[in-house]
C-alpha cells in the first residue's frame, strides 16, 4: 500500500454503539413457556421409558421403552426459519477491515444498518436482491472502489447465489459517484479485478478480521 | 613434618591438579582434605606452600594455574587465617595478577581473602593499585573479568564506610578501569550493581560524568539470551540494573534526562518503552531540586505522545490503562507509561515545595485548558486523561489539579455563545468522567481521608450533577449514546466514596430508575440496568429505598392483583420486571428485602386467578436471585431457613396439594422450581443446621409427623410414596441432594429404599419416576454403608434376574433403570461392587432385545445429573483429606477421579465390542458416542486413536444425538491428534460435507458441529494447508447450498468456514 493516507483522521464509532442483534430484553418473554418445557425435557431425557400414547390401555404397558435409534422423530418438529435480514448482512460486512486504518467498516460508519435493504422472496427458485449503500469517509476517497470490491467478495462468498448483490455509493457521498457505481456492479470488471493477485492480497487482508 | 605426611599432602595436591577440568567432585574432595590438615594444625601454611611451591613456579601454564587454584580452593575452606598470613598471601596473589594464566585464580583468591575475618583495610589500597597497574581486562575472557567485579564487590561490601572516607576516588577509578568495555551480560549485571552502589553512596562530584558514561553507553540495552544460557540472565534484569544506575544519583540528571529525551525519538517501540521506564525511574529517585529543574523539558517532550494519540474509546482510566498495557502493538504501550511519568512528576513535589508544584500544575493546566474549554476539541479527551493521571498522584496534587482545571472543564456550561450540541455534552461528560477516576483511585481505592472542606471536587459537585441530570433529563430518547454515557457516569459518581450525600445519591438513582421505567430503547435500558447494578454493589441502601419499591409496585398487590403495565416495552410484563429485580439484587441487603417482598407478591398471586406461568415466573425469579447469591462473599442463608422457608413452603404445598382452585394445583414444574429454591437455601446454610432441616422434611414428607416446618399446618398430611402425593417427590429429592451427608436419616436406609422401590413398581408417570430414582440413588450414595452391602447385593441380583429373565420388555426396562441408578450411586463412590455390575451391563449390549435401552443406561451412569451437583464447604468431613481445613464436598459421596476410572475401564471394552462386528456393533457404537460427550478432554485424549475410526462410522447412524456427540469428540481429535486425522481426511471431509447439506434431515446442532470440525481442520497448523488444498474447491463448492440454510447460526458458520477455505494458501504464504 502507498504510504500516503487519504483520510488520516476519520471519525470512529465505539464498538458498543454498533447495531447488534439484541435479544436479551426483547424476546426473552416469548421463550418463557419454552424454557419450562426445556426444564422438564432435561429431567426426562434420562428416562429409559417413554409414556405411551394411550393411557387407558394395558396398565403395565403404559410405559414402554423408547426407540432410541428412531430416525429423527423429533429433530424435524418445528425448525423455525430465520430469514436473511439487513442485520445479518450488516454482521457479515461490518467486520471487514478498512484498507488504511486498523478499524472495521462498521466502526468507520462506511456501512450502516439503515443503508442495507434485503428483498428476499424466500423461494429458492426466485431471485432476490441485497442492496447496500456505502458511505466513504470522505468525498474524494479513492479507496471507495476497493472497499466496495471487498464487500462484494465477502458477500459473494457468504450469501446463497439466489441473492443478487448490488453495491452503490450513498447519494452525494462521493465526487465520482456514477463512475464508481458502474465499476462496482460491472460483472466483467469485478471478475478482472479478482484475477489481479496484488488486489486479491489486499482483499484477503481486509477480510481477515471477519471470522 | 613426618615424611609420610608430606607424601600424603603431595599426593592430595597432585590429585587436585590432575582433577582440574575433569571432576569437580574430586577437586572439592582433595581441597577439603587439605583444608582439614591445615585447620587442625597438622601441617602449617608455610609447609603447605612449600610443598605446593614447585608447581606454583612451574613453566607449564596449566600446571601453574592449577596449583594456584589448589591454593585458593584450600584457603577458601580454612578459617581463620593469621593476619600475617593474610598479608603474605595477598602479596603473593597480587604478584600473580600479571601472570596471565593465573589471573583468574589470583582474582578469585583475593576475593576470598578480602572476605576472611581479620583482613586489614590497609591492604585495600594496595589491591586497588595493583589491579589498576597490573590487570588488563582486555587480555582476559569474560570468566576472568567476572572475578575482578567480584573482588571489588567484596571490598565494597566489607569496607564501604572506610572506602568513602579514605579511598573514594581510588575505588571509583578502579571500578571505571575494570568496567571499561565490558560486554558479557553476567558481568554487566555486576558492573551495574557496583555502579549503582557507588553512585548512590560515594562522593562522585568530580567523577559523575565518567560513572554516568560507564553505564549510559549501554543504553538502550538489548540482549537475546542464548539457548541454554547457564546464568539465566533475562533482558529485563539487564534493563532493570541499567535503569538503577541511571537513576542512582541526581548528579546524572544533566546528562541523563537530555540524552533520554533524545532517545524518545527512536522509531523502535521497544527502545521508546525502555526509555520511558527509565525516565520514570529517574523522576522517582532524583532529588526535588533536580525535578524542579527538569520537569518542563520532560513535560514538553512527552505531552504530544498523549495529545496526538488516537485514544481508545473506553470509559475509565482503569480500562484505558488496561487496554494499552495489554495491547499487542508495542507502540500503544507507550501511553500508560507516559501517563505514569506525568503522575510521578506531580508526586515528587513535597509539601515544602509548594511553588514548584504550582508551577508544574499551572503550566500543564493552562496548556490543556484551551482544549478543555471546547469539550469536543480533538485533544480535549486526551487532556482530561493527562489531568486525571496527574491528579491521582496524591491528595495535595489532586486538590490543586481539580481546583485549577474544573473551571476549564465546565466553562462550556456557562458559555452561551457557542451552540450547546449533543456532541459537546457527550464530550464534556467523557472528560469529566475521566477526571473523576482520579478521585476514585485516591479516595475509594487507596482510602485517603476525605475532608469535604478541603477536597476540591466537592466545590464542583453541583455543577457536575447538573450536567449529568440535564443530559439525561433534557435529551431526547433517541440520543442513545449521550444518555448511555450519562447513565454510566452517574453510576460512577454515585459510587465515589462520600462524595455525594444521601439526598444527592437518591436523586441520581431516581433518575436512573426513571430511565428504567420509561426509556424503551433496549440499549439505554440495558445500560441503565447495568448502572443500577453497579450502584447496588456499593450502595445497596439507595437501591432498596429508591428503585426497588418502584419496581415492586409494578407487580400485583392486595388491591390491584393485576400487573401494572408500564409504558416501557422493555419491561412490559412481569417476567421482565422480575428479571430486572434479579439483575440488581447484587448483595444480601437487597436480597433480604427482595425475598420477603416477592413472597408476599406470591401469596397475593396464589389467591387470585392468575395463570400458572405467572407463578412459575415468580418462582423462577426467586431461584435466579438465590443462585446468584451463591457467589456473594460471605453469603449465608441461615436466616432464610426460619424466615423464608416455612411461609414459602406452606404457600407452595398448599397450592399444589390442597387448594384445588390454586393456579399451581398439581403443577410439577412449579414444585420442581420451588424445590430448587429450597435446595439453594439448604446448601447455603451452615452444616450444623442440616440434621434438623432433614428431620423436619422427613417428618413432613415421609413420616407424616406434623407440620413443624411450615408456618401453618396443611389440612391433610403428605406422604411422598403414597398415591396422590407422589408429586411431592421432586421436593424430597432436592432436599436429599442438598443436605450434608454426615446427617442421619430418621428411619433405616433399607426401610426407606424399600419404600422407594415399591413406589417405583407401580408408578407410571415418568417425571415422578425420575424423582424417585434420584431419591433412591441419593440414599445409596449418601447413607448406605458396609452394613447395607448384603441388602444392596440382594436387590441388585433380583433386578438382574428380571432383566435377563423376564419376557416383558417394559418390566425389563424398569428394572434396568433401577439397577442403573443404584449403580450410578456406587460408581460415583468408586465402590468395588459397581465394577461387577458394569461387567453385567456391558454384557447386556449383546442382548438384541435390549439394544434400544442398554446404551442409554450407560449414558445415565455418567450423565451430570443436577441432583448430584457437588457443593463444597470448609469444615465438611472428607475421607480423602480428614485433617484438611480446605473446602470439601459435603452433600454427596464422590471420588474425584471416578469418571476417569469409569471411562478407562469402559472404553476399551466398548471399542473391543465395536470392532467385533456383527449385529451388536451398532449398539456398541451408539453407547460409545453417547457417553463420550460426558468425558473431560483429558480423559478422552488417550483413547482418541482408537475411538476416532469408530466415530467416523457412527456418523452414518441417522440419529442427531449420536452424530452430534460424535462430532464433538471428533472436534477434539482434530485439535489434539492431527497426525491421525490427516490420514482420514479422504473419508472425513466428504462425510462432513454430506452432513452439512441443508436438505439432509439433520438438526441445527449437528450442522454446527460439522462445520466446526471443518473449520477446526484449517486452524490446526499441524494438519497444514498442503494436506487440505486438494479439498479446497470441494469444500467451498459443497458448502454453497448450506449458505441458504434455514437457521442463521448455520449460515454464519458456513460462511466462516468457506472464508477459511478461500484463504487457505494465502494465510500460509506470509
Amino acid at each position: 500500500m502507498s504510504g500516503d493516507i487519504i483520510n488520516a483522521n476519520p471519525t470512529v464509532l465505539d464498538v458498543s454503539q454498533l447495531p447488534t442483534r439484541r435479544e436479551k430484553y426483547t424476546k426473552e418473554s416469548a421463550k418463557g413457556g419454552q424454557s419450562d418445557i426445556l426444564l422438564l425435557n432435561n429431567l426426562l431425557s434420562l428416562s429409559l421409558l417413554t409414556p405411551s400414547g394411550d393411557l387407558n390401555e394395558n396398565k403395565a404397558g403404559q410405559v414402554t421403552p423408547p426407540e432410541l435409534t428412531d430416525d429423527e422423530t423429533e429433530a424435524e418438529e418445528e425448525e423455525a426459519e430465520d430469514p436473511i435480514d439487513a442485520q445479518e448482512i450488516y454482521d457479515l460486512i461490518s467486520s471487514i477491515s478498512d484498507p488504511e486504518h486498523p478499524l472495521t467498516l462498521g466502526q468507520l460508519a462506511v456501512v450502516n444498518l439503515n443503508d442495507i435493504t434485503v428483498t428476499d422472496p424466500r423461494d429458492p427458485t426466485k431471485i432476490g436482491e441485497v442492496l447496500i449503500k456505502i458511505t466513504p469517509t470522505i468525498t474524494h476517497c479513492s479507496l471507495a472502489t476497493l472497499i466496495g470490491l471487498g464487500i462484494r467478495v465477502r458477500l459473494e462468498r457468504s450469501l446463497p447465489p439466489r441473492l443478487r448483490i448490488k453495491i452503490l455509493l450513498k447519494e452525494g457521498s462521493h465526487q465520482s459517484e456514477n463512475q464508481v457505481n458502474k465499476q462496482l456492479n460491472d460483472k466483467e470488471r469485478v471478475c478482472a479485478a479478482c484475477e489481479n493477485e496484488q488486489l486479491l492480497k489486499v482483499i484477503t487482508h481486509m477480510l481477515s478480521t471477519c471470522i | 613434618m613426618a615424611e609420610d605426611k608430606q607424601s600424603l599432602i603431595r599426593s592430595l595436591i597432585s590429585q587436585y591438579i590432575v582433577s582440574v577440568d575433569v571432576s569437580d567432585i574430586e577437586l572439592e574432595a582433595s581441597s577439603k582434605s587439605l583444608a582439614e590438615y591445615l585447620q587442625s594444625g597438622e601441617i602449617s601454611l608455610l609447609e603447605f606452600i612449600k610443598l605446593l611451591g614447585p608447581h606454583l613456579t612451574d613453566d607449564g601454564d596449566k600446571l601453574r594455574s592449577s596449583s594456584v587454584s589448589c591454593l585458593v580452593d584450600t584457603l577458601r575452606l580454612v578459617s581463620p587465617l593469621k593476619r600475617n598470613d593474610l598479608s603474605v598471601l595477598t602479596d603473593f596473589l597480587l604478584s600473580k595478577l600479571t601472570d596471565e594464566p593465573c589471573t583468574l585464580e589470583a582474582l578469585r583468591g583475593l576475593t576470598i581473602l578480602v572476605g576472611k575475618p581479620g583482613f586489614q583495610f590497609a591492604q585495600v589500597a594496595n589491591i586497588l593499585n595493583s589491579v589498576r597497574d597490573h590487570y588488563d581486562s582486555k587480555k582476559h575472557l569474560a570468566k576472568v573479568r567476572y572475578w575482578s567485579f567480584e573482588l571489588l564487590k567484596a571490598i565494597l561490601t566489607k569496607f564501604e564506610d572506610q572506602l568513602i572516607v579514605a579511598l573514594n576516588d581510588e575505588f571509583i577509578d578502579s571500578f571505571l578501569y575494570i568496567s571499561a568495555n565490558e560486554k558479557d551480560p553476567r558481568n554487566l549485571i555486576l558492573s551495574f550493581g557496583l555502579n549503582t552502589h557507588i553512585s548512590s553512596k560515594f562522593d562522585i562530584e568530580t567523577k559523575s560524568a565518567d560513572l554516568f558514561d560507564a553505564a549510559f553507553c549501554y543504553f538502550p540495552i538489548s540482549f537475546k539470551p542464548p539457548a541454554n544460557d547457564p546464568y539465566k540472565i533475562t533482558p529485563e534484569q539487564l534493563k532493570e540494573a541499567l535503569r538503577s544506575v541511571i537513576a542512582a544519583n541526581s548528579a546524572f540528571a544533566k546528562d541523563a534526562l537530555p540524552s533520554l529525551i533524545e532517545k524518545l525519538s527512536s522509531t523502535a517501540p521497544s527502545v521508546k518503552l525502555d526509555t520511558l521506564e527509565t525516565i520514570n525511574r529517574c523522576v522517582l529517585s532524583y532529588d526535588e531540586a533536580t525535578i524542579e529543574e527538569y520537569w518542563l523539558s520532560v513535560w514538553n517532550s512527552l505531552k504530544f505522545e498523549i495529545l496526538h494519540a488516537e485514544v481508545a474509546s473506553v470509559n475509565s482510566m482503569d480500562d484505558l490503562i488496561q487496554y494499552y498495557t495489554n495491547a499487542e502493538n508495542e507502540e500503544e504501550k507507550v501511553i500508560p507509561l507516559v501517563l505514569t511519568v506525568f503522575k510521578s512528576l506531580g508526586g515528587r513535589f513535597s509539601g515544602q515545595n509548594e511553588a514548584g508544584l504550582r508551577d508544574y500544575i499551572s503550566v500543564v493546566v493552562n496548556e490543556l485548558g484551551k482544549f478543555l474549554t471546547t469539550p469536543d476539541h480533538k485533544q480535549a479527551k486526551q487532556s482530561a486523561i493527562i489531568l486525571s493521571a496527574i491528579a491521582s498522584a496524591n491528595v495535595h496534587v489532586f486538590n490543586l489539579v481539580i481546583s485549577t482545571s474544573f473551571p476549564f472543564l465546565l466553562q462550556a456550561l456557562e458559555d452561551d455563545a457557542s451552540p450547546w450540541t449533543i456532541s459537546k455534552q457527550r464530550s464534556m461528560i467523557t472528560n469529566v468522567s475521566f477526571v473523576l477516576d482520579s478521585y476514585d483511585s485516591l479516595f475509594t481505592k487507596q482510602s485517603n481521608v476525605i475532608d469535604p472542606e478541603t477536597n476540591a471536587l466537592f466545590q464542583y459537585k453541583s455543577e457536575i450533577l447538573m450536567l449529568l441530570t440535564r443530559s439525561l433529563g433534557a435529551s431526547l430518547k433517541v440520543e442513545v449514546s449521550l444518555r448511555c454515557l450519562a447513565i454510566k457516569t452517574i453510576g460512577k459518581i454515585v459510587n465515589l466514596k462520600s462524595l455525594l450525600n444521601l439526598e444527592e445519591g437518591k436523586l441520581l438513582v431516581q433518575s436512573l430508575t426513571e430511565v428504567l421505567l420509561e426509556d424503551d430503547n433496549p440499549n439505554t435500558f440495558g445500560v441503565a440496568v447495568g448502572g443500577l447494578k453497579e450502584v447496588a454493589r456499593i450502595r445497596p441502601s439507595l437501591i432498596v429505598e429508591v428503585t426497588l419499591p418502584q419496581l415492586l409496585a409494578l407487580l400485583p398487590d392486595e388491591e390491584t392483583t393485576k400487573f401494572q403495565a408500564s409504558s416501557n416495552k422493555c419491561i412490559d410484563n412481569e417476567t421482565k420486571v422480575l428479571q430486572v429485580i434479579a439483575e440488581i439484587s447484587e448483595n444480601k441487603e437487597i436480597l433480604d428485602v427482595v425475598m420477603i417482598r416477592i413472597l408476599s407478591k406470591m401469596s397475593v398471586l396464589l389467591k387470585s386467578s392468575t395463570s400458572v406461568s405467572d407463578v412459575r415466573a415468580i418462582l423462577k425469579a426467586l431461584e435466579t436471585i438465590l443462585k446468584k447469591s451463591e457467589a456473594f462473599p460471605g453469603m449465608s442463608t441461615n436466616d432464610y431457613l426460619r424466615k423464608f422457608i416455612p411461609q414459602f413452603l406452606y404457600l407452595v404445598l398448599d397450592g399444589i396439594f390442597i387448594n384445588s382452585s390454586s393456579p399451581i394445583y398439581h403443577d410439577n414444574i412449579s414444585l420442581e422450581i420451588a424445590g430448587t429454591v429450597v435446595k439453594v437455601i439448604i446448601t447455603g446454610s451452615d452444616l450444623t443446621l442440616h440434621q434438623k432441616v432433614l428431620d423436619e422434611f422427613m417428618d413432613l414428607l415421609v413420616l407424616k409427623k406434623g407440620f413443624s416446618l411450615l408456618s401453618k399446618p396443611l389440612s391433610s398430611p403428605i406422604d411422598v410414596f403414597a398415591k396422590g402425593n407422589e408429586s411431592a417427590a421432586p421436593l424430597l429429592s432436592k432436599v436429599f441432594a442438598a443436605t450434608d451427608k454426615a446427617t442421619t436419616l430418621p428411619l433405616t436406609t433399607t426401610d426407606l429404599s424399600d419404600r422407594v422401590i415399591s413406589a417405583l413398581e407401580t408408578e407410571t408417570d415418568i417425571f415422578t419416576r425420575q424423582c424417585y430414582l434420584q431419591i433412591l440413588s441419593l440414599v445409596i450414595n449418601k447413607w448406605f454403608d458396609s452394613n447395607d452391602d448384603d441388602y444392596l447385593r440382594l436387590k441388585c441380583t433380583s433386578f438382574m434376574s428380571t432383566i435377563s429373565g423376564s419376557e416383558d420388555l417394559a418390566q425389563r426396562s424398569k428394572h434396568l433403570e433401577l439397577l442403573v441408578w443404584s449403580t450410578k450411586a456406587l460408581v460415583m463412590k468408586n465402590d468395588k461392587y459397581a465394577h461387577e455390575i458394569l461387567e453385567y451391563l456391558v454384557s447386556l449390549l449383546e442382548v438384541p432385545e435390549l439394544a434400544n435401552v442398554a446404551p442409554k443406561a450407560f449414558e445415565i451412569l455418567v450423565a451430570d445429573v443436577e441432583c448430584f451437583d457437588a457443593y463444597k464447604k470448609a469444615g465438611a468431613t472428607s475421607k480423602a483429606l480428614p485433617f484438611a481445613k480446605k473446602a470439601a464436598v459435603f452433600n454427596i459421596s464422590t471420588s474425584p477421579l471416578y469418571k476417569q476410572r469409569f471411562f478407562n475401564t469402559l472404553i476399551p471394552k466398548l471399542i473391543a465390542g465395536s470392532n467385533r462386528g456383527g449385529d451388536q456393533k451398532r449398539t456398541f457404537l451408539i453407547t460409545l458416542s453417547l457417553i463420550a460427550k460426558y468425558a473431560d478432554k483429558a480423559i478422552i485424549v488417550p483413547h482418541l486413536e482408537e475411538i476416532t475410526p469408530l466415530l467416523l462410522q457412527s456418523l452414518e447412524i441417522p440419529n442427531d444425538k449420536i452424530r452430534s456427540s460424535s462430532l464433538v469428540i471428533l472436534e477434539i481429535a482434530i485439535a489434539e491428534y492431527p497426525a491421525l486425522i490427516k490420514k482420514q481426511l479422504q473419508t472425513l471431509i466428504p462425510r462432513l460435507l454430506d452432513l452439512a447439506q441443508p436438505d439432509t434431515h439433520t438438526g441445527e446442532e449437528v450442522k454446527i458441529n460439522t462445520l466446526k470440525c471443518l473449520l477446526g481442520l484449517t486452524i490446526n497448523e499441524k494438519i497444514g494447508f498442503v494436506a487440505l488444498m486438494p479439498y479446497k474447491t470441494g469444500v467451498i463448492r459443497n458448502l454453497l447450498p448450506t449458505l441458504d440454510d434455514k437457521r442463521r447460526s448455520v449460515r454464519k458458520m458456513a460462511s466462516d468456514c468457506r472464508q477459511q477455505y478461500y484463504e487457505l494458501a494465502q494465510g500460509s504464504e506470509s
